[in-house]
Protein backbone atom coordinates (compact mmCIF):
# COMPACT_ATOMS: atom_id res chain seq x y z
CA UNK A 1 0.00 0.00 0.00
CA UNK A 2 1.23 3.33 -0.60
CA UNK A 3 1.46 5.90 2.41
CA UNK A 4 -0.54 8.59 2.52
CA UNK A 5 0.99 12.19 1.34
CA UNK A 6 2.03 14.82 3.43
CA UNK A 7 -1.18 16.81 1.56
CA UNK A 8 -3.71 14.00 2.68
CA UNK A 9 -2.42 14.48 6.15
CA UNK A 10 -1.78 18.51 6.79
CA UNK A 11 -4.18 20.51 5.52
CA UNK A 12 -2.05 23.49 5.87
CA UNK A 13 0.12 21.97 3.26
CA UNK A 14 -2.79 21.27 1.14
CA UNK A 15 -3.61 24.97 1.63
CA UNK A 16 -0.29 25.86 0.72
CA UNK A 17 -0.10 23.80 -2.25
CA UNK A 18 -3.08 25.16 -4.10
CA UNK A 19 -2.20 28.54 -3.50
CA UNK A 20 1.02 27.60 -5.15
CA UNK A 21 -0.32 25.97 -7.82
CA UNK A 22 -2.58 29.75 -8.74
CA UNK A 23 -1.78 31.43 -11.40
CA UNK A 24 -2.36 34.60 -12.57
CA UNK A 25 -4.37 33.52 -15.48
CA UNK A 26 -6.31 31.27 -13.37
CA UNK A 27 -6.66 34.46 -10.62
CA UNK A 28 -7.75 36.41 -13.69
CA UNK A 29 -10.79 33.53 -14.63
CA UNK A 30 -11.75 33.54 -11.12
CA UNK A 31 -12.13 36.90 -11.08
CA UNK A 32 -14.28 37.17 -13.53
CA UNK A 33 -16.42 34.24 -12.83
CA UNK A 34 -16.87 35.77 -9.53
CA UNK A 35 -17.68 39.02 -10.97
CA UNK A 36 -20.40 37.68 -13.65
CA UNK A 37 -21.74 35.15 -11.09
CA UNK A 38 -22.02 38.08 -8.36
CA UNK A 39 -23.55 40.61 -10.74
CA UNK A 40 -25.87 38.11 -12.27
CA UNK A 41 -27.14 36.80 -8.80
CA UNK A 42 -27.16 40.38 -7.29
CA UNK A 43 -29.11 41.93 -10.24
CA UNK A 44 -31.57 38.76 -10.97
CA UNK A 45 -32.64 39.40 -6.73
CA UNK A 46 -33.13 42.97 -7.34
CA UNK A 47 -35.69 42.10 -10.71
CA UNK A 48 -37.12 39.60 -8.46
CA UNK A 49 -37.81 42.53 -5.59
CA UNK A 50 -39.30 44.51 -7.38
CA UNK A 51 -36.24 47.14 -7.98
CA UNK A 52 -36.99 47.01 -11.82
CA UNK A 53 -40.83 47.47 -11.94
CA UNK A 54 -42.48 51.04 -11.54
CA UNK A 55 -43.37 51.34 -7.72
CA UNK A 56 -43.58 53.86 -4.73
CA UNK A 57 -39.86 54.54 -5.47
CA UNK A 58 -39.13 53.11 -9.33
CA UNK A 59 -35.15 52.46 -10.00
CA UNK A 60 -33.46 51.65 -12.62
CA UNK A 61 -30.30 51.17 -10.36
CA UNK A 62 -29.79 48.88 -7.37
CA UNK A 63 -29.15 51.98 -4.94
CA UNK A 64 -31.85 53.65 -2.83
CA UNK A 65 -32.52 57.05 -3.99
CA UNK A 66 -34.15 58.41 -0.84
CA UNK A 67 -31.30 56.61 1.27
CA UNK A 68 -29.94 60.20 1.93
CA UNK A 69 -32.64 61.90 1.82
CA UNK A 70 -34.96 62.44 5.16
CA UNK A 71 -38.72 62.01 4.72
CA UNK A 72 -40.95 64.44 5.95
CA UNK A 73 -44.47 62.38 6.73
CA UNK A 74 -47.98 63.81 6.66
CA UNK A 75 -51.16 62.37 7.11
CA UNK A 76 -55.06 63.99 6.52
CA UNK A 77 -57.86 62.25 8.00
CA UNK A 78 -61.26 61.79 6.82
CA UNK A 79 -63.13 63.38 9.33
CA UNK A 80 -66.09 62.07 8.39
CA UNK A 81 -65.94 62.83 5.24
CA UNK A 82 -67.53 60.53 2.31
CA UNK A 83 -65.48 61.96 -0.35
CA UNK A 84 -62.50 63.78 -1.33
CA UNK A 85 -60.57 66.13 -3.31
CA UNK A 86 -56.81 66.09 -3.69
CA UNK A 87 -54.26 68.52 -5.55
CA UNK A 88 -51.08 67.90 -6.19
CA UNK A 89 -48.51 70.76 -7.11
CA UNK A 90 -45.12 69.93 -7.83
CA UNK A 91 -42.53 72.21 -9.52
CA UNK A 92 -39.75 69.60 -9.84
CA UNK A 93 -39.28 66.43 -8.93
CA UNK A 94 -40.40 62.70 -9.41
CA UNK A 95 -44.44 62.04 -8.09
CA UNK A 96 -46.15 58.93 -7.21
CA UNK A 97 -49.67 58.70 -6.44
CA UNK A 98 -50.73 55.49 -5.45
CA UNK A 99 -53.88 53.72 -2.93
CA UNK A 100 -52.97 52.05 -0.03
CA UNK A 101 -53.32 55.37 2.44
CA UNK A 102 -55.27 53.70 6.06
CA UNK A 103 -58.91 54.01 6.46
CA UNK A 104 -59.49 56.66 8.44
CA UNK A 105 -56.90 58.64 5.92
CA UNK A 106 -58.17 60.74 3.04
CA UNK A 107 -54.17 61.01 1.83
CA UNK A 108 -50.67 59.82 3.08
CA UNK A 109 -47.79 61.64 2.10
CA UNK A 110 -43.77 60.90 2.54
CA UNK A 111 -41.50 63.56 0.61
CA UNK A 112 -37.93 63.43 0.19
CA UNK A 113 -36.19 65.86 -0.34
CA UNK A 114 -32.53 67.98 0.29
CA UNK A 115 -34.17 71.40 -0.06
CA UNK A 116 -36.52 72.93 2.37
CA UNK A 117 -38.32 75.10 -1.05
CA UNK A 118 -39.23 71.60 -2.08
CA UNK A 119 -41.22 70.81 1.11
CA UNK A 120 -44.74 71.42 0.59
CA UNK A 121 -47.68 73.58 2.24
CA UNK A 122 -50.50 72.09 2.82
CA UNK A 123 -53.89 73.65 2.69
CA UNK A 124 -57.36 71.34 4.02
CA UNK A 125 -60.95 71.88 4.36
CA UNK A 126 -63.97 70.63 4.18
CA UNK A 127 -66.87 71.34 1.30
CA UNK A 128 -70.00 69.59 3.04
CA UNK A 129 -69.19 65.92 3.00
CA UNK A 130 -66.27 66.49 0.94
CA UNK A 131 -62.62 66.97 2.56
CA UNK A 132 -59.85 68.91 -0.07
CA UNK A 133 -56.41 68.68 0.69
CA UNK A 134 -54.49 71.08 -1.71
CA UNK A 135 -49.99 69.61 -1.29
CA UNK A 136 -48.25 72.43 -3.22
CA UNK A 137 -44.85 73.15 -3.53
CA UNK A 138 -43.42 75.92 -1.44
CA UNK A 139 -41.06 77.20 -4.21
CA UNK A 140 -43.90 76.98 -6.52
CA UNK A 141 -45.72 80.18 -5.10
CA UNK A 142 -42.40 81.98 -5.81
CA UNK A 143 -41.05 80.73 -8.85
CA UNK A 144 -41.79 79.12 -12.35
CA UNK A 145 -42.31 75.81 -12.66
CA UNK A 146 -39.59 74.26 -15.04
CA UNK A 147 -36.87 77.14 -14.79
CA UNK A 148 -36.52 77.61 -10.95
CA UNK A 149 -34.67 75.29 -9.85
CA UNK A 150 -31.25 74.24 -9.92
CA UNK A 151 -30.39 71.12 -10.89
CA UNK A 152 -29.53 69.73 -7.22
CA UNK A 153 -33.49 71.16 -6.04
CA UNK A 154 -34.76 68.16 -8.09
CA UNK A 155 -33.45 65.62 -5.45
CA UNK A 156 -36.98 65.56 -4.67
CA UNK A 157 -39.46 63.04 -4.34
CA UNK A 158 -43.42 63.29 -3.31
CA UNK A 159 -44.95 60.07 -2.34
CA UNK A 160 -48.28 59.95 -1.69
CA UNK A 161 -50.86 57.35 -1.10
CA UNK A 162 -55.03 57.65 -1.29
CA UNK A 163 -57.72 56.34 0.35
CA UNK A 164 -58.47 53.00 -1.91
CA UNK A 165 -62.64 52.66 -0.80
CA UNK A 166 -63.95 56.86 -0.15
CA UNK A 167 -64.27 58.94 -3.88
CA UNK A 168 -62.31 61.18 -4.56
CA UNK A 169 -61.14 63.95 -7.50
CA UNK A 170 -57.28 63.94 -7.92
CA UNK A 171 -55.57 66.74 -10.00
CA UNK A 172 -51.79 66.65 -10.43
CA UNK A 173 -49.97 69.52 -12.15
CA UNK A 174 -46.30 68.47 -12.17
CA UNK A 175 -43.34 70.53 -13.35
CA UNK A 176 -40.44 68.72 -14.56
CA UNK A 177 -39.80 65.15 -13.54
CA UNK A 178 -41.39 61.77 -13.80
CA UNK A 179 -44.85 60.82 -12.50
CA UNK A 180 -46.31 57.48 -11.82
CA UNK A 181 -49.65 57.94 -10.99
CA UNK A 182 -50.91 54.09 -9.99
CA UNK A 183 -54.53 54.04 -8.87
CA UNK A 184 -55.61 50.58 -9.62
CA UNK A 185 -57.16 50.25 -5.97
CA UNK A 186 -58.90 53.56 -5.49
CA UNK A 187 -61.82 55.23 -6.46
CA UNK A 188 -61.97 58.11 -8.46
CA UNK A 189 -64.37 60.52 -9.60
CA UNK A 190 -62.26 62.80 -11.46
CA UNK A 191 -58.90 62.70 -12.71
CA UNK A 192 -56.95 66.06 -14.33
CA UNK A 193 -53.08 64.97 -14.97
CA UNK A 194 -50.98 68.14 -16.08
CA UNK A 195 -47.24 67.56 -16.60
CA UNK A 196 -44.47 69.80 -18.14
CA UNK A 197 -41.71 67.63 -18.69
CA UNK A 198 -40.59 64.08 -17.96
CA UNK A 199 -42.37 60.58 -18.43
CA UNK A 200 -45.57 59.78 -17.05
CA UNK A 201 -47.05 56.56 -16.29
CA UNK A 202 -50.79 56.32 -15.00
CA UNK A 203 -52.14 53.14 -13.83
CA UNK A 204 -55.59 51.79 -13.93
CA UNK A 205 -54.87 48.09 -14.78
CA UNK A 206 -56.40 47.22 -11.73
CA UNK A 207 -59.07 49.32 -11.31
CA UNK A 208 -62.28 48.23 -9.83
CA UNK A 209 -63.61 51.71 -8.69
CA UNK A 210 -66.71 53.53 -10.20
CA UNK A 211 -67.23 55.55 -13.45
CA UNK A 212 -64.65 58.45 -13.70
CA UNK A 213 -63.64 60.92 -16.23
CA UNK A 214 -59.94 62.10 -16.76
CA UNK A 215 -58.05 64.46 -18.69
CA UNK A 216 -54.68 64.22 -18.93
CA UNK A 217 -52.03 66.99 -20.34
CA UNK A 218 -48.79 65.50 -21.03
CA UNK A 219 -46.19 68.02 -22.01
CA UNK A 220 -42.85 66.21 -23.13
CA UNK A 221 -41.88 63.43 -22.19
CA UNK A 222 -43.41 59.48 -22.69
CA UNK A 223 -47.22 58.77 -21.57
CA UNK A 224 -47.74 55.27 -20.35
CA UNK A 225 -51.75 54.70 -19.60
CA UNK A 226 -52.76 51.15 -18.54
CA UNK A 227 -56.89 50.31 -18.42
CA UNK A 228 -58.49 47.19 -17.07
CA UNK A 229 -59.38 45.49 -20.07
CA UNK A 230 -62.77 44.56 -18.92
CA UNK A 231 -63.65 48.16 -18.04
CA UNK A 232 -65.66 50.17 -20.86
CA UNK A 233 -63.37 52.54 -20.89
CA UNK A 234 -62.95 54.95 -24.26
CA UNK A 235 -59.90 56.88 -24.86
CA UNK A 236 -59.78 60.14 -27.04
CA UNK A 237 -56.36 60.90 -28.08
CA UNK A 238 -55.00 63.84 -29.41
CA UNK A 239 -51.41 63.50 -30.32
CA UNK A 240 -48.60 65.93 -30.96
CA UNK A 241 -45.26 64.28 -31.95
CA UNK A 242 -44.60 61.32 -31.34
CA UNK A 243 -45.13 57.08 -31.23
CA UNK A 244 -48.88 56.05 -30.39
CA UNK A 245 -48.25 52.31 -29.48
CA UNK A 246 -51.89 50.85 -28.28
CA UNK A 247 -52.55 46.97 -27.45
CA UNK A 248 -56.30 45.36 -26.50
CA UNK A 249 -58.26 48.47 -27.40
CA UNK A 250 -60.02 49.22 -30.75
CA UNK A 251 -59.33 52.47 -32.54
CA UNK A 252 -61.96 54.46 -34.56
CA UNK A 253 -60.10 57.86 -35.44
CA UNK A 254 -58.20 58.74 -32.70
CA UNK A 255 -60.52 57.23 -30.02
CA UNK A 256 -59.55 53.72 -28.37
CA UNK A 257 -62.05 51.84 -26.67
CA UNK A 258 -61.88 48.63 -24.84
CA UNK A 259 -63.15 45.33 -25.94
CA UNK A 260 -66.92 45.17 -25.62
CA UNK A 261 -67.37 49.00 -25.12
CA UNK A 262 -70.85 50.01 -24.82
CA UNK A 263 -71.46 53.70 -24.55
CA UNK A 264 -74.74 52.88 -22.78
CA UNK A 265 -73.29 51.79 -19.80
CA UNK A 266 -71.32 54.27 -17.37
CA UNK A 267 -68.05 55.13 -19.08
CA UNK A 268 -64.60 55.93 -17.92
CA UNK A 269 -63.77 58.52 -20.22
CA UNK A 270 -60.48 59.29 -21.00
CA UNK A 271 -58.70 62.79 -22.92
CA UNK A 272 -55.34 62.41 -23.46
CA UNK A 273 -53.55 65.46 -25.30
CA UNK A 274 -49.88 64.68 -25.57
CA UNK A 275 -47.10 67.06 -26.68
CA UNK A 276 -44.02 65.62 -27.68
CA UNK A 277 -43.00 61.81 -26.90
CA UNK A 278 -44.84 58.66 -27.49
CA UNK A 279 -48.12 57.11 -26.28
CA UNK A 280 -48.18 54.22 -25.18
CA UNK A 281 -52.07 52.96 -24.35
CA UNK A 282 -52.57 49.31 -22.85
CA UNK A 283 -55.60 47.14 -21.98
CA UNK A 284 -54.17 44.99 -19.69
CA UNK B 1 41.28 73.58 -25.23
CA UNK B 2 43.45 71.43 -27.37
CA UNK B 3 41.61 68.52 -29.29
CA UNK B 4 43.69 65.75 -28.78
CA UNK B 5 43.62 62.19 -28.13
CA UNK B 6 43.95 62.59 -23.80
CA UNK B 7 41.55 65.22 -23.85
CA UNK B 8 38.90 63.54 -25.81
CA UNK B 9 39.23 60.29 -23.43
CA UNK B 10 39.75 62.59 -19.93
CA UNK B 11 36.08 64.01 -21.35
CA UNK B 12 34.40 60.95 -21.57
CA UNK B 13 35.47 59.53 -18.77
CA UNK B 14 34.35 62.50 -16.91
CA UNK B 15 30.91 62.30 -18.27
CA UNK B 16 30.44 58.70 -17.43
CA UNK B 17 31.59 57.80 -14.56
CA UNK B 18 29.15 56.94 -12.21
CA UNK B 19 26.48 56.20 -15.00
CA UNK B 20 28.51 52.87 -16.45
CA UNK B 21 30.22 50.18 -14.91
CA UNK B 22 33.93 50.34 -14.29
CA UNK B 23 34.72 47.70 -17.07
CA UNK B 24 32.37 48.71 -19.41
CA UNK B 25 33.47 52.22 -19.18
CA UNK B 26 36.71 51.08 -19.81
CA UNK B 27 36.11 48.83 -22.66
CA UNK B 28 34.20 52.02 -24.21
CA UNK B 29 37.57 54.30 -23.61
CA UNK B 30 39.74 51.55 -24.99
CA UNK B 31 37.40 51.40 -28.40
CA UNK B 32 37.84 55.28 -28.48
CA UNK B 33 41.45 55.28 -27.71
CA UNK B 34 42.29 52.46 -30.51
CA UNK B 35 40.27 54.70 -33.18
CA UNK B 36 42.43 57.65 -32.83
CA UNK B 37 45.83 55.03 -32.58
CA UNK B 38 44.11 53.92 -36.32
CA UNK B 39 43.48 56.86 -37.07
CA UNK B 40 46.88 58.71 -36.60
CA UNK B 41 49.12 55.19 -38.33
CA UNK B 42 46.42 56.29 -41.24
CA UNK B 43 47.80 59.72 -41.02
CA UNK B 44 45.11 61.52 -39.96
CA UNK B 45 45.39 64.72 -37.00
CA UNK B 46 44.04 64.47 -33.16
CA UNK B 47 41.63 67.61 -34.99
CA UNK B 48 40.67 65.68 -37.77
CA UNK B 49 39.55 62.51 -35.31
CA UNK B 50 37.76 64.76 -32.75
CA UNK B 51 35.75 66.13 -35.51
CA UNK B 52 35.21 63.27 -37.10
CA UNK B 53 33.82 61.46 -33.78
CA UNK B 54 31.65 64.90 -33.23
CA UNK B 55 31.99 66.52 -29.84
CA UNK B 56 33.37 64.05 -26.43
CA UNK B 57 29.95 66.00 -24.60
CA UNK B 58 27.32 64.66 -26.88
CA UNK B 59 29.60 61.16 -27.05
CA UNK B 60 29.10 61.03 -23.99
CA UNK B 61 25.40 61.64 -23.66
CA UNK B 62 24.50 59.46 -27.03
CA UNK B 63 26.25 56.30 -24.98
CA UNK B 64 24.61 57.46 -21.18
CA UNK B 65 21.46 57.31 -23.06
CA UNK B 66 22.39 54.18 -24.65
CA UNK B 67 23.28 52.70 -21.92
CA UNK B 68 20.44 53.54 -19.72
CA UNK B 69 17.61 52.44 -22.18
CA UNK B 70 19.53 48.95 -22.17
CA UNK B 71 19.83 49.09 -18.31
CA UNK B 72 15.38 49.86 -18.62
CA UNK B 73 15.36 47.29 -21.17
CA UNK B 74 17.03 44.63 -19.23
CA UNK B 75 16.05 45.31 -15.56
CA UNK B 76 12.25 46.76 -15.46
CA UNK B 77 11.85 49.27 -12.87
CA UNK B 78 10.28 52.66 -12.54
CA UNK B 79 13.44 54.12 -11.81
CA UNK B 80 15.09 52.74 -14.62
CA UNK B 81 12.27 54.24 -17.32
CA UNK B 82 12.45 57.50 -15.98
CA UNK B 83 16.13 57.52 -16.10
CA UNK B 84 16.30 56.63 -19.90
CA UNK B 85 13.56 58.84 -20.70
CA UNK B 86 15.45 61.86 -19.12
CA UNK B 87 17.99 61.06 -20.17
CA UNK B 88 16.61 61.00 -23.91
CA UNK B 89 16.02 64.67 -23.30
CA UNK B 90 19.55 65.34 -23.44
CA UNK B 91 19.40 64.38 -26.29
CA UNK B 92 17.23 67.11 -28.38
CA UNK B 93 15.23 69.84 -27.05
CA UNK B 94 12.07 68.86 -29.22
CA UNK B 95 12.22 65.17 -26.98
CA UNK B 96 10.18 67.30 -24.87
CA UNK B 97 7.09 66.75 -27.14
CA UNK B 98 8.05 63.76 -28.88
CA UNK B 99 9.11 61.87 -25.69
CA UNK B 100 8.35 63.61 -22.66
CA UNK B 101 4.78 64.65 -23.18
CA UNK B 102 3.65 61.31 -24.11
CA UNK B 103 5.30 59.31 -21.16
CA UNK B 104 3.52 61.73 -18.66
CA UNK B 105 0.23 61.06 -20.59
CA UNK B 106 0.77 57.55 -20.37
CA UNK B 107 1.97 57.82 -16.64
CA UNK B 108 -1.39 59.70 -15.65
CA UNK B 109 -3.61 57.72 -17.88
CA UNK B 110 -1.74 54.50 -15.84
CA UNK B 111 -2.37 56.29 -12.75
CA UNK B 112 -6.08 57.31 -13.47
CA UNK B 113 -6.52 53.74 -14.28
CA UNK B 114 -5.34 52.21 -11.06
CA UNK B 115 -7.14 54.46 -8.86
CA UNK B 116 -10.38 53.60 -10.58
CA UNK B 117 -9.02 50.11 -9.69
CA UNK B 118 -9.10 50.80 -6.30
CA UNK B 119 -11.84 52.93 -5.91
CA UNK B 120 -14.14 50.48 -7.47
CA UNK B 121 -12.60 47.72 -5.11
CA UNK B 122 -13.06 49.71 -2.35
CA UNK B 123 -16.54 50.88 -3.36
CA UNK B 124 -17.64 47.24 -3.62
CA UNK B 125 -16.16 46.45 0.27
CA UNK B 126 -18.15 49.51 1.81
CA UNK B 127 -21.08 48.15 -0.25
CA UNK B 128 -20.90 44.80 1.28
CA UNK B 129 -20.52 46.54 4.63
CA UNK B 130 -23.27 48.64 3.95
CA UNK B 131 -25.52 45.53 2.58
CA UNK B 132 -24.67 43.98 6.42
CA UNK B 133 -25.82 46.75 7.97
CA UNK B 134 -28.96 47.11 6.39
CA UNK B 135 -30.01 43.62 7.00
CA UNK B 136 -28.87 44.80 10.38
CA UNK B 137 -31.31 46.50 10.56
CA UNK B 138 -29.22 50.11 10.73
CA UNK B 139 -31.73 52.21 8.25
CA UNK B 140 -29.08 54.76 8.02
CA UNK B 141 -26.67 52.65 5.98
CA UNK B 142 -30.21 51.76 3.44
CA UNK B 143 -28.58 52.69 0.24
CA UNK B 144 -29.38 49.43 -1.09
CA UNK B 145 -32.33 48.60 -2.43
CA UNK B 146 -32.33 45.27 -1.67
CA UNK B 147 -29.73 44.50 0.67
CA UNK B 148 -29.02 41.42 -0.13
CA UNK B 149 -28.65 42.41 -4.37
CA UNK B 150 -26.23 44.59 -2.62
CA UNK B 151 -23.88 41.83 -1.44
CA UNK B 152 -23.50 39.94 -4.33
CA UNK B 153 -23.03 43.75 -6.66
CA UNK B 154 -20.69 44.78 -3.72
CA UNK B 155 -18.49 41.47 -4.47
CA UNK B 156 -18.62 41.83 -8.19
CA UNK B 157 -17.76 45.34 -8.12
CA UNK B 158 -14.64 44.35 -5.77
CA UNK B 159 -13.50 42.00 -8.34
CA UNK B 160 -14.14 43.94 -10.87
CA UNK B 161 -12.43 46.60 -9.22
CA UNK B 162 -9.46 43.73 -8.69
CA UNK B 163 -9.18 42.76 -12.40
CA UNK B 164 -8.94 46.73 -13.57
CA UNK B 165 -6.23 46.39 -11.28
CA UNK B 166 -4.30 43.75 -12.84
CA UNK B 167 -5.46 45.09 -16.24
CA UNK B 168 -3.56 47.82 -15.44
CA UNK B 169 -0.59 46.23 -14.07
CA UNK B 170 -0.50 44.18 -17.37
CA UNK B 171 -0.90 47.70 -19.74
CA UNK B 172 1.74 48.95 -17.98
CA UNK B 173 3.99 45.94 -18.82
CA UNK B 174 2.88 46.43 -22.21
CA UNK B 175 3.46 50.10 -22.45
CA UNK B 176 6.51 49.76 -20.96
CA UNK B 177 8.20 47.36 -23.42
CA UNK B 178 6.40 49.50 -25.84
CA UNK B 179 8.16 52.44 -24.28
CA UNK B 180 11.61 50.96 -24.32
CA UNK B 181 11.16 50.41 -27.95
CA UNK B 182 9.90 53.91 -28.76
CA UNK B 183 13.20 55.58 -27.25
CA UNK B 184 15.41 53.06 -29.16
CA UNK B 185 13.28 54.12 -32.29
CA UNK B 186 14.01 57.83 -31.08
CA UNK B 187 17.86 57.35 -30.61
CA UNK B 188 18.50 55.96 -33.73
CA UNK B 189 16.57 58.47 -35.51
CA UNK B 190 18.84 60.86 -33.27
CA UNK B 191 21.82 59.58 -33.62
CA UNK B 192 21.62 58.19 -37.66
CA UNK B 193 22.99 55.02 -36.36
CA UNK B 194 21.19 51.92 -37.25
CA UNK B 195 21.31 50.34 -33.72
CA UNK B 196 20.79 52.17 -29.97
CA UNK B 197 22.30 49.17 -28.35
Amino acid sequence: MKPESTRDNDPLAAVSASISRLTITRVILWLVAISIVSYITGFAILALSGGFSPGPEPVASPFNRTAFRSANTSSFPLDGASSGEVRIILGAGDLTVHGGAQQDNLMETTVYSASPLMQPDYAVSMNGSAKRVVMTETGHKKKDWVFAHSPESWDNTWDVNLNNAVPFALTVNSGAGDCDILLGNTNLTTLAVNTGAGDTTIDLGDYHGGPFSAVIHNGVGDLTLRVRKESNTRIRLHQGVGDTDASGLAQTDEHYTTAGFNPTLPVNEIAITQGVGSVELEAV
Amino acid sequence: MQQNEQEFIRILRTRLEGTLPKEELDDILSDYSEHFSIGKTNGRTDEELWKSLGSPEDVAREIRVMHLVKKAEDNRSCTNIVHAVVATLGLGLFNLVFVLVPFILLVVMLAVIFLVGVMITFGGVTGVIWSLLQIAGISAYSIWYSPLAGIFISIGMTTTGLLVIIGNYYLGRFFYHVCIRYLKWNIRVITGTESAS
